[in-house]
């Protein structure tokens, strides 16, 4: 990303794009599915090439634009659908590998046919323990692949004597997938079972240390955009609470003015401003390649994962009565947070895996001479 | 953040040749006298090299540094773990901003060169019954002449027994609104009826005084402003040190991190306990994003705009991690409940986890309480109603 560097001119203007997915968005608030027509929409205003280098026929804009967007759809509770084919994509395009050579083959024509709407491909993040390679087969499940039954392509990672990516279409023989319903409406679980799948060399997209790079990218990115989602969704049912608790009147007054609300909605806001901070840290270090990137953005998952996780719970209280409602979206932004923070293992899980790059660093303020 | 290398560096080879070695070891547990000393010292090596008033007008020695300039003093304050100016805080900042806002060039010329020779100043606004609610305060001062005679008492006042002068609000008005009926006055603190008292704090320390004034002259020429306009003068005063401060103390509390890691027994990244590590990293993850968010405050404050809301979120946050951090060192490091000296002037990541969290409580309390800054960001930031006192 960062050697596919956009003259200046070029830049979208962020609060423009912010306006425009807001107003395009509205219409689908809440409603957690993505009917046809709006995915068509997404691929109309060519949001899918937002952050794709401009060789893949993208714009090659920043991560920040596509920060924008992510929290946005966070806002509205879109489905998964945006993320997961804009990471996608950005893996198949090499751009973490600062590639400026137009992707060919096999899969520079899944990438044309995506940004055509023709195709979706979805990444999927497997453990070595999730698939094993063995004599040229792979078997195994993933489980928990968010939107996967929707997609065209899944973007498959795995160990066969180093780090492979490939790319196999849904219909791949030996590929199968299953709904799993879970409380979250607005998104589709899915678990993925390989049985002897049998990849062909056009399968495979990167493999040893360019897979290896291609993964860490990606991985900051699932991070942040999820830091995103979290934010945007955050924001809009924090937003809605405060205008409720300006119109609910009780004992002659709107509960706004209660000092006891007050202070819980300004501890509320004080995290969410600090947590939205360290993610645009986050985006800038994942931009400019700076420093150990993916930590800052495991670091500003684990934040505003649970900011959001904070924020909806206390929306519900705060609402009383209708915020427990099925009819009041709070439940839907609630549920929303609770599968955020459990994607792809539990916050602890991912707090050990943080602790050992934090605290390197951290050790290094130590005075070697102590004074 | 601000990436004017060759600036930073010169700071830096400064610093390193001249932060006093050993400094921590000497301070901690060290007598006021020797505390004084080195505060003393301290300040006249940080004037003469120009970083002590990096803020102040260009026409003074070391001053019209550009902000980017100042917030790289600060960062690099932190990074060599220099000794803080606690002693000179207020003359530097409070009375220095606040005379040159407000000063009569007299007031000016009379000062100012003595602040950067030492004179030291301390700030009397706070009152016994008047902390959050400070516009209710009642130290009167009635005029006789060319004098006030000022009567009251005063309270909080940062090493203010060793103050030569105070910056002084009391109340000349009862009649209208509160605020309208106050007036800043300037206090020779060796004048007669004024006597000051350290304050003993919970940790044995004793940062603040007390200031009991009886029957106190003091000379109309030592009024700043107009009688009566002394609230909007205090907002100067308040607001003086614009986020500096904070900045400094937040890349302190990030170059300290090690000192949790070492408090857990562990310096070489590894945390055997899993409740530990995990916390140490919640603790670690909201240093950062207080640091990003800091930063964003800074950049407002380069482009002029109105950081109000924003240094509530960033006070109310650093309140909030440090107490973590110190809790969380207090519960790892086994003796921390066992009594030690604590280091002078040495911040609020001294590693004495047992004083740490007790000092600590300074952030929640002291320049706004939590509350007071819940107040503003439900009210200012929120737009949510005030809640109005209803006498019955």
């Amino acid at each position: 990303m960062a050697t596919d560097v956009t003259p200046i001119q070029d830049l979208l203007d962020l609060g423009d794009l912010r306006d425009s997915a807001s107003r395009v968005l509205a219409h689908a608030r809440g409603r957690g599915t993505a009917p046809r027509e709006s995915w068509n929409t997404v691929v109309e205003l060519g949001w899918l090439g937002v952050g794709l280098p401009q060789v893949s026929g993208g714009l090659g804009q920043p991560f920040a634009a596509l920060a924008t967007l992510y929290q946005e759809f966070g806002r509205v509770l879109a489905p998964h659908d945006f993320m997961a084919v804009s990471i996608c994509l950005g893996a198949l395009a090499g751009a973490a590998l600062g590639s400026n050579a137009e992707p060919s083959g096999p899969v520079g024509k899944v990438i044309q046919q995506t940004l055509a709407g023709a195709a979706k491909p979805m990444y999927t993040t497997s453990s070595t323990r999730d698939v094993k390679s063995a004599a040229g087969r792979l078997r195994g499940r993933i489980r928990n692949v968010l939107g996967a039954g929707d997609a065209s392509h899944l973007l498959l990672s795995f160990d066969d004597s180093g780090p492979v990516v490939a790319l196999v279409a849904l219909e791949h023989p030996g590929l199968s997938f299953s709904l799993r319903p879970t409380w979250d409406l607005t998104r589709r679980l899915f678990d993925v079972v390989l049985e002897d799948v049998v990849l062909q060399p056009e399968n495979i997209v990167f493999e040893g240390a360019a897979a290896a790079a291609v993964l860490k990218s990606m991985g900051a990115q699932i991070d942040l955009a999820l830091g995103c989602d979290a934010v945007g969704g955050a924001e809009a049912i924090f937003g809605e609470t405060l205008a409720y608790m300006q119109t609910r009147r009780q004992f002659g007054r709107p509960i706004a003015s209660f000092q006891a609300l007050k202070h819980r909605c300004a501890d509320l806001a004080t995290e969410m401003c600090g947590s939205r901070a360290l993610l645009m840290a986050g985006c800038e270090a994942l931009t400019c390649l700076k420093g150990d990137y993916v930590s800052v953005a495991a670091c500003a998952r684990l934040y505003t994962s649970e900011v959001y996780r904070k924020v909806t719970e206390e929306a519900v209280q705060l609402h009383g009565g209708v915020g427990f409602t099925w009819e009041h979206s709070c439940h839907r932004f609630l549920k929303r947070a609770r599968l955020n923070d459990a994607i792809g293992g539990t916050p602890e899980e991912r707090k050990d895996a943080l602790a050992p790059a934090l605290f390197q660093e951290a050790s290094r303020g130590r005075p070697i001479v102590s004074r | 953040m601000t990436s004017d290398m060759s600036f930073r560096n010169h700071v830096r080879d400064w610093l390193h040749g001249h932060v006093p070695a050993g400094w921590r070891e000497s301070m901690t547990a060290a007598t006021t006298e020797a505390f004084i000393a080195q505060q003393r010292e301290w300040m006249k090596t940080l004037v003469g090299a120009g970083f002590a008033t990096s803020h102040w007008g260009r026409e003074w020695p070391g001053g019209g540094r550009p902000l980017a300039e100042q917030i790289i003093i600060a960062e690099e304050m932190a990074r060599a773990d220099a000794p803080r100016l606690l002693l000179y805080f207020i003359s530097l900042y409070h009375a220095a901003l606040t005379l040159m806002e407000w000063g009569t060039e007299e007031q000016k010329s009379r000062h100012l060169p003595a602040i950067l020779q030492g004179e030291i100043w301390c700030q009397g606004f706070s009152e016994p019954n008047a902390g959050s609610d400070l516009a209710s305060l009642r130290t009167r001062a009635e005029r006789h002449g060319d004098n006030y005679i000022v009567n009251g008492q005063k309270i909080w006042s940062t090493l203010g027994q060793y103050a030569d002068y105070c910056l002084l609000l009391v109340r000349t008005d009862s009649a209208g609104p509160k605020q309208a009926g106050i007036t800043y006055l300037l206090m020779d603190t060796r004048s007669e009826g004024v006597v000051r008292r350290p304050l003993k704090q919970m940790t044995g320390d004793e940062e603040f005084a007390e200031i009991f004034l009886q029957d106190v002259k003091i000379p109309v020429g030592n009024r700043l402003g107009e009688e009566n306009a002394g609230w909007r003068i205090a907002q100067t005063t308040l607001t003086s040190e614009r986020g500096l401060t904070i900045l400094e103390l937040c890349e302190r509390l990030y170059c300290a991190r090690w000192r949790l890691l070492a408090a857990m027994g562990e310096n070489d990244g590894i945390v055997q306990d899993d409740q530990f590590r995990r916390e140490a990293v919640d603790v670690f993850v909201r240093i950062d994003a207080l640091r990003a968010l800091v930063g964003e405050m800074m950049i407002k404050l380069m482009a002029g705009k109105d950081i109000a809301g924003a240094a509530s979120f960033v006070k109310l946050l650093y309140a909030r991690v440090l107490r973590k951090f110190a809790a969380l060192g207090e519960r790892a490091g086994g003796s921390a409940h066992l009594l030690s000296g604590f280091t002078l002037g040495g911040g609020y990541e001294t590693g004495n986890w047992a004083f740490d969290f007790m000092n600590s409580y300074q952030w929640t309390i002291a320049g706004g309480s939590n509350e007071v800054q819940r107040n503003i960001v439900a009210e200012r930031v929120l737009g949510m109603p005030r809640e109005k006192w209803q006498p019955t």
